[in-house]
């Protein structure tokens, strides 16, 4: 068996789903909303981008675009929830099915080819060429993965970043220090949503094409990255918000190359869903059973 | 234990304002009566111990107070101004430490991190960030908890929370500050540092509201001792009235429904 090639591909397709996983693994440990709204603002992201870049704008606006229409729909999931009160996966799913439909209408077909648009990555490859691996393109997403992941940890540290968990942890107390639980709700989940986005856009460079069927998964593909990087980093001693980064970053590049390691294998890409629903429920079971977890209701 | 109070005659004018206050719950065709003609008034900087049976509309009373109950007829009024109930409008001048201590601390946060996001005085003024610490570290070890300081406040116990909860409250410093049964989670030996607490925040100007299943502690502490039965007020002492009252709550309200009081008829369909 090949074990180059898969983990090549484990490191590609982790770091590109390293923003997803990062903004579900934010919105479910830090903000305490298990928010589904991921299914649909990472197709938004694709979608969003690839519009874009077919309407002849630059790689970066494209990129901005995907994470502000992200950004707009966990916004709107967020006002659903804290604002009317709606139940939190009522809200998500609502949601979703609309960034369905707004992607379907902002494509206006079914999907859209990136490949005559020279990206980012065919340069950077260029350079990596010299290794035998694309290696420019793992170098470019790891330091992307980094800058972001850092910046998440200082924002989630600073006292506005306290004043959102507080509002998503524990929302009456956060009102009676004053804090705006329906605006902080809002934000959070328009950066978490933001992030999913960046994913999306990033899998449409990485795949060279942008259809409605991108997002789907997207939730139990992050779930199960999410765990495996808690279960993975469980001893360490980490501060909450380095904690969340680093185990999203190890979860979604493990995950992606046992993936890559079983397709390479043999495994049916159809029971891909099936495989990784099993292992959620194992690591999740496993967890339940362990009582000093911080995280055991998730 | 040395609690210094001040003299009655320091008050300042009222603070709190209760007039005609009833508040009902109503649900499913049952409805039941929490608060019934209350009439209230607390003057600035006074101490108010709260007592009654389980039931008796004490949290209801602080609910309304703080906002996070409307009351059915009558109104509310704090320093003047109206007070809106239900949608949760808070003032930063007001403070409650709730009878579960899960609920008044943020458990994903450690302990420093908890006093970072209540401290009330705004960034970039008053003290530097050193300075700010100093002082968070000085109140923790006060309470010896200052070695614990990064861990999470999910790994501390319900009392040790609850002395949190207390130790944020002093940050606030608010002007109103209301504590629903704050020490019942505390073991014995943490009490009188909790109680010396309470009082240095009177003492610093804080208007108290204080609800306890103590009598004893109910007589003693504060300036003023309100009894509540069945939704009404049913005593209101306080300097040296206190001190006659009998140290059997059940006692007082056999004698209150002897007088007439129908006490025993709230539940109504």
């Amino acid at each position: 068996m090949n074990w180059v090639f898969p983990l090549q591909t484990g490191l590609e397709m982790g770091l590109v789903m390293f923003f997803a996983v990062l903004g579900l693994a934010i919105a479910f440990r830090l903000l305490n909303f298990p928010d589904l709204t991921i299914e649909g603002s990472f197709l938004l992201g694709a979608v969003g981008f690839a519009v874009m870049r077919r309407s002849g704008f630059d790689m970066w606006s494209a990129i901005l675009a995907a994470q502000v229409l992200g950004a707009f729909a966990g916004v709107v999931t967020g006002s659903l929830h804290a604002r009317f009160n709606i139940n939190k996966f009522l809200a998500a799913v609502i949601v979703v099915s609309i960034c369905y439909t707004a992607a379907l209408r902002l494509m206006g077909t079914s999907n859209i080819g990136l490949l005559s648009s020279a990206s980012i990555f065919d340069q950077l490859d260029s350079w990596g060429d010299a290794f035998g691996v694309q290696a420019g393109k793992i170098l470019f997403l790891l330091l992307a993965a980094s800058a972001i992941g850092g910046v998440t940890v200082l924002a989630l540290s600073s006292r506005t970043g306290l004043r959102w968990r507080v509002a998503g942890s524990n929302p009456t107390y956060a009102r009676t220090l004053g804090i705006g639980v329906v605006a902080s709700t809002m934000i959070g989940l328009g950066v978490t949503n933001a992030l999913a986005a960046l994913s999306g856009a990033l899998l449409a460079v990485h795949q060279g094409f942008a259809d409605v069927g991108l997002g789907q998964g997207v939730l139990i593909f992050a779930l199960a990255s999410m765990s495996l990087g808690d279960r993975l980093l469980s001893e360490q001693r980490l501060s909450v918000p380095i904690f969340v980064v680093v185990s999203s970053m190890v979860g979604s590049v493990v995950y992606q190359y046992l993936i890559a390691l079983s397709v390479s294998a043999g495994l049916n890409p159809v029971d891909l869903k099936l495989i990784t629903a099993v292992l959620v429920l194992m690591l999740v079971i496993v967890r339940a059973k362990r009582h000093d977890d911080p995280f055991a209701s998730v | 234990m040395t609690i210094r109070l001040r003299a009655c005659e320091v008050f300042g004018e009222t603070l709190i304002r209760l007039q005609g206050i009833h508040v009902t719950y109503r649900r499913w065709g049952q409805s039941l009566t929490a608060l019934a003609e209350v009439d209230l008034e607390v003057k600035a900087g006074q101490w108010v111990m709260i007592v009654g049976h389980n039931g008796s509309g004490k949290s209801t009373l602080l609910k309304l107070i703080a906002g996070q109950q409307e009351a059915t007829s009558g109104w509310v009024e704090i320093n003047g101004s109206p007070k809106c109930g239900g949608a949760g409008g808070f003032d930063s001048d007001l403070f409650q430490v709730c009878q579960d201590p899960l609920l008044g601390t943020a458990d994903g946060l450690t302990l420093m991190e908890n006093l970072v996001v209540a401290d009330p005085s705004p960034q970039g003024r008053g003290p530097s960030p050193r300075g700010r610490r100093d002082r968070y570290m000085e109140l923790l070890s006060q309470f010896d908890l200052a070695q614990r300081a990064n861990q999470l406040l999910r790994y501390f116990s319900g009392g040790e929370r609850q002395q949190v909860a207390l130790i944020i409250a002093k940050l606030r410093n608010p002007q109103i500050l209301l504590l629903d049964e704050p020490l019942a989670a505390l073991d014995p030996s943490r009490l009188p540092m909790c109680e010396q607490l309470i009082a240095s925040m009177n003492a610093a100007g804080s208007t108290i509201l204080q609800i306890t299943h103590d009598m004893s502690t109910a007589q003693t502490t504060g300036h003023r001792t309100i009894a509540f039965e069945a939704g009404r007020i049913l005593y209101d002492h306080s300097g040296e009235e206190r001190s006659r009252t009998t140290s059997d709550l059940g006692a007082d309200v056999r004698q209150a429904e002897g007088g007439g009081d129908k006490a025993s008829s709230r539940v109504n369909r």
